[in-house]
């Protein structure tokens, strides 16, 4: 499709095909104790997607992140990224680590000089680097490229740490919980330059994160994990529709619950809105419509706090 | 056993891969070499205006007493492998989870590091040589005796070229000996880090003693029996020391599994 | 912007949909492209292509290569037709069904209907 040219020396290389990665099985763990971080995780990730890593704290995405990007092997299983067809072990792979960013929590940059000097040393790495792109990124979160990391707050850390994802153009680009410290603005910066540079140079973002209401509809496709398991891994809309809402009279509502496993009621003098797990068939949601109900999708969010609610210590994290 | 079930790539787009491998590969074997030397040279002419001035300092005092040995000038020269030593430890562990993340492997960072002990050997070595024969110089313009007590394989400054051979193998030595030495914590923690020093010492140890450096390298030599060792086999013995510290380099970098990023920010701030 | 309860993909349809209706949008002109969709909402690209995929299979716009989408000719026409079709089933049949579960008798609906002012055209301002 893209025009590849007999290798020259001059021309930077056309950009490969959006990176897809795939695991099988693959279990981790950190030393010798037994709780493994990654526990039999299977899943795959669609070339050209933006892609949420779902997950509480300690689930394991950032581990699974570190394999991606060839930061560690798996204590067992396989791990693969590539262009479609082409997907291989990425460890100590140039071909692999070279189109793959991992962008980690606060950033691996040099906290005690200008965050110039990260820059350039990305820019001699990174083959698809654009030297433009990060300025600009700077430019708009108001990092000076003469400021030392480690004199910046935690929120403009994560944006530079951004930026340089960003820049990288890699055609696999993970973002760890980059936005960690980034106010509204900078947050909401940093979607709409993803967005663009994403719309303008199609590659496979994965973004993991745990403020999904604010990200879900970035995402084509959706990965939760949960204490080392992949809960599931689909496109976005089937997640959403994996729950169904239901608002209108309550007594009519309660009429559909019919049994099904609810997650929230609410209720304003007769009205009543239920979240119910469970999807809904096309007969059911035309019997619901009929009746005057109005049926919805359920939020990401909602959806992510019932799969990965554990029993007993929910009411203290909640705090 | 990496291509299974995939469809065999054809000749033309595997040599387009190999060749974008190839130079990736080169990149950051580049990166690391320029950064790394960079750094070391740009702490380093701290390191020689202090010991010049320090040298210089030394010298008008035992001038004004009217008693000038040149050890004590030559000890503030030698010191430059120890320097190279910290900084062997300080500056790669600074890289390594940052050239991994922009796209590095482990490889080009070992091949880095090898290049940049190189350079920074030679180079240092260089350094070493000309202040050495200046050293030399003005002590023989004054009449003063420019030869050191301590055996060396050189009398004075004057040789140059032996002092650039043996002082560019014993820095290059030096600096990757820290090397392993930083890296080995960075891999295996406090005590398995611990148990890897006496390890990385060793090549630092025979590079001294096979090059009869200094006031305790011709002791060992003295002591093991090789001192009265030629030129040649003194140099042979300096590389052997060298190549069995990048062998060390390569052996702690090998499938090095990247430390979360809270370690990473423990280890820069101290 | 598109908080209701349907995906996404099908409030953006719904949203030019209304445009071309309205005749804000008018027949032969350009609608935005997916970035600029996705940019504007902040969804994901793929989601404000499978509203124009939808909407080209509606026959309501149509790709000029290498230009954008464009609104088809007719579509205002088109859009107007389907949705006077489906007007009782989607609109009036859920109406009577509250009514019936109110008790409201049919006799009164139709003197509702019969007894409101009709407008000639449906589309000019009536001043309230």
């Amino acid at each position: 499709m893209n025009a590849r040219t007999a290798p020259s020396t001059s021309a930077p290389p056309s950009p490969p095909e959006p990176f897809g990665a795939q695991l099988r099985d693959v279990v981790v763990r950190y030393g010798s104790d037994d709780d493994a971080a990654l526990d039999g995780a299977t899943l795959t990730i669609r070339p050209g997607t933006i892609t949420g890593l779902l997950g509480r704290n300690g689930a394991g995405k950032t581990t699974l992140a570190a394999l991606l990007a060839a930061f560690r092997r798996p204590t067992s299983g396989t791990v693969r990224v590539g262009a479609d067809g082409e997907l291989e072990d990425p460890f100590e792979n140039p071909w692999s680590t070279t189109h793959v960013q991992l962008v980690r929590e606060s950033g691996d940059v040099w906290g005690d000089s200008k965050a110039k000097d990260t820059l350039d040393y990305y820019a001699a790495l990174r083959p698809h680097w654009d030297a433009d792109l990060a300025a600009r990124l700077l430019d708009e979160f108001e990092i000076s490229p003469r400021k030392h990391p480690d004199q910046m707050s935690r929120g403009k850390r994560s944006a530079f740490g951004a930026a340089i994802g960003l820049a990288s153009r890699a055609p696999l680009t993970i973002f760890d919980e980059v936005y960690l410290g980034m106010d509204a603005p900078s947050r909401y910066a940093f979607y709409d330059a993803l967005l663009a540079d994403y719309a303008e140079h199609p590659r496979t973002i994965v973004l993991s994160s745990h403020l999904i209401d604010e990200v879900e509809r970035l995402f084509e496709d959706v990965v939760v994990i949960d204490r080392g398991k992949v809960l599931l891994a689909e496109p976005a809309e089937d997640v959403r529709s994996r729950g169904v809402s239901l608002t209108g009279p309550a007594e009519l509502v309660e009429r559909f619950v019919d049994g099904r496993e609810v997650l929230a009621r609410q209720r304003l003098g007769g009205t009543a809105q239920v979240t119910l797990f469970g999807a809904f068939g096309t007969d059911e949601r035309a019997a619901a419509t009929g009746a005057g109900l109005e049926v919805g999708s359920v939020p990401v969010q909602d959806l992510f706090v019932h799969l990965t609610r554990r029993p007993g210590s929910d009411r203290e994290e909640a705090r | 056993m990496s291509t299974e079930t995939h469809p065999r790539p054809s000749a033309e787009r595997a040599a387009e891969r190999a060749a974008l491998a190839a130079a990736a590969h080169r990149r950051g074997v580049r990166a690391a070499t320029e950064y790394a030397v960079g750094v070391t040279w740009y702490v380093g002419i701290w390191f020689w205006a202090i010991a010049i001035v320090v040298g210089a300092t030394i010298l008008v005092v035992m001038q004004r007493n009217g008693d000038v040995d040149v050890d004590a000038v030559n000890s503030v020269m030698d010191s430059a492998r120890f320097f190279l030593f910290v900084l062997g430890i300080v500056v790669p562990l600074s890289m390594v989870a940052l050239h991994v993340a922009a796209g590095g492997t482990r490889r080009s960072f070992t091949h880095g590091l090898w290049l940049s002990g190189v350079v920074v050997g030679v180079s240092y070595g260089l350094a070493v040589a000309a202040v050495g024969w200046f050293q030399w110089w003005l002590f023989t313009r004054n009449g003063w005796s420019a030869t050191s007590a301590q055996h060396q394989l050189y009398a004075d400054g004057s040789e140059v070229g032996l002092v650039l051979l043996v002082q560019s193998l014993l820095c290059a030595t030096y600096f990757l000996a820290g090397v392993v030495i930083a890296l080995g914590y960075y891999r295996a923690g406090f005590w398995g880090g611990t148990a890897l020093v006496p390890v990385a010492v060793v090549p630092a140890a025979l590079a001294e003693i096979s090059l009869q450096s200094g006031w305790f390298g011709r002791a060992l030599a003295d002591w093991v029996g090789l001192a009265g060792a030629p030129v040649w086999a003194a140099t042979l013995g300096g590389l052997a020391a060298f190549t069995l510290a990048a062998l060390l380099v390569r052996a702690v970098l090998r499938n090095l599994a990247l430390r979360p990023v809270e370690f990473a920010a423990s280890v820069a701030r101290g | 912007m598109f908080d209701g309860p349907e995906p996404i993909y099908l409030q953006i349809a719904q949203m030019i949909r209304s445009q071309v209706l309205a005749g804000e949008t008018a027949e032969e002109e350009q609608v935005m492209s997916t970035t600029e969709l996705a940019t504007t909402f902040r969804i994901n690209p793929a989601t404000a292509a499978k509203a124009f995929a939808l909407l080209v299979d509606e026959g309501v716009l149509y790709k000029r290569r290498g230009l954008g989408m464009f609104v088809a000719p007719g579509a205002r026409e088109r859009l107007l037709a389907s949705h006077r079709d489906s007007f009782f089933a989607e609109v009036l049949d859920p109406a009577l069904g509250q009514a019936d579960l109110l008790g409201i008798p049919t006799s009164a609906i139709v003197d509702h209907v019969l007894g409101r002012a009709h407008p000639d055209q449906p589309t000019t301002d009536t001043p309230r």
